[in-house]
């Protein structure tokens, strides 16, 4: 609910926001280990902020992917002796971005194509 | 002078950092009570919080402003409740049965132990000399004493006791073989217990066709925990390995 009244037009709405959060979550680990926080920060950054998520709300996911085994996760202390879960891709988890990316690339190019005409000037 | 204002300005961040520790402990007990949280997601979301806090309480916000700041982005503890709630389904059943099974176990030994105690009593009058009436008054007297005495430790050491069993039921949780048995054999000793006073009391009052018939009572009544033992000890099973899949 309060999510709504968070959205300004040119954030993305809530459906993609959903649908494309275990993509965005595999393609940062391809990067590199990572915990929630981490995680939360990278996405804002690579998307200059227009990819907002309610931060608690990754966890679940997190939980639910570790669960389908896409993630590992692993309990660390971090370098200010903090307790911190750190999170990996799997085999299966590389598998499913790259179908999840063939998907994505789709419909990206399909609008892309579509949308040629109209950005070019006349 | 300028000792008083470096002292004066360690007072301050001591207290900020008592009160943020103060703010986040609250917050936290809030989410533990929604009961859609394990220990774990707990940890997690804390850790989280930290450290959004500290990067907020470097851009120069004090510790509970931040904390503020922090607590929005995480989420409302409603939306992190139902959301938390969706992948948890499992562990929340879990803990709603295991408390359903704790006090059914404290029930049970509290009345259980109380008859024990009015069939000694009766027990103690024989032998004190006390005759009809006055033994039934005397046992009587006994067990409601038992049964008051029991309630007023609930009532004083309600709060005590009551993160006790909370201890005991994250730890049950861990441990679900082990309650299982736990649980099983507290019944039916409370059963036994039971039972075997009131053979006692009656062989040794005199009605001893009776106390004999009693024995095969008392042998059921035992009996009748073991019955649940397979179906008890295979669903904790399920559980345990289901929870430690999640």
């Amino acid at each position: 609910m309060h999510n709504a009244a968070m959205y300004q037009p040119h954030m993305l709405s809530k459906e993609l926001v959903a649908a494309s959060t275990v993509p965005l979550v595999l393609s940062v680990l391809t990067e590199g280990e990572s915990y929630g926080y981490a995680l939360i920060s990278r996405v804002r950054e690579l998307s200059s902020g227009q990819i907002e998520w309610s931060e608690g709300m990754l966890y679940p996911v997190l939980h639910w992917m570790e669960k389908e085994g896409l993630v590992e996760a692993e309990w660390r202390e971090s370098e200010a002796g903090r307790k911190r879960k750190y999170y990996r891709i799997s085999r299966s988890g590389r598998r499913a971005l790259a179908d999840e990316k063939d998907q994505w690339l789709a419909v990206h190019t399909t609008l892309s194509r579509l949308w040629k005409p109209q950005t070019k000037p006349a | 002078m300028a000792g008083g204002a470096h002292n004066l300005e360690q007072t301050m961040e001591t207290s900020d950092e008592t009160g943020l520790n103060e703010v986040i402990g609250r917050w936290r007990a809030g989410l533990a009570n929604t009961g859609t949280m394990r220990p774990t997601d707990l940890d997690e979301l804390e850790a989280h919080l930290r450290d959004s806090v500290a990067e907020l309480m470097r851009a120069g916000l004090s510790g509970v402003e931040a904390f503020i700041i922090a607590g929005r982005r995480l989420g409302t503890a409603g939306g992190l409740t139902t959301e938390f709630a969706k992948v948890n389904r499992h562990e929340i059943w879990l803990t709603r049965v295991l408390w359903m099974v704790g006090g059914v176990t404290v029930a049970v030994t509290v009345a259980k132990l109380s008859s024990a105690m009015a069939n000694l009593a009766m027990l103690a009058g024989t032998q004190l000399g006390l005759k009809a009436s006055a033994l039934g008054w005397f046992a009587l007297g006994t067990q409601w004493a038992v049964m008051l005495g029991m309630m007023a430790v609930g009532w004083f050491g309600g709060e005590r006791l009551f993160h006790r069993l909370s201890a005991a039921v994250v730890q049950a949780r861990a441990h679900s073989f082990l309650t299982a048995v736990v649980v099983l054999v507290a019944l039916t000793l409370a059963t036994g217990i039971t039972l075997g006073s009131e053979y006692l009391t009656l062989n040794l009052v005199g009605h001893s066709e009776v106390s004999s018939a009693l024995i095969y009572r008392s042998v059921s009544g035992m009996l009748m925990p073991l019955v649940f033992w397979p179906v008890v000890v295979f669903w904790l099973l399920r559980c345990r390995t289901r929870v430690s899949v999640g």
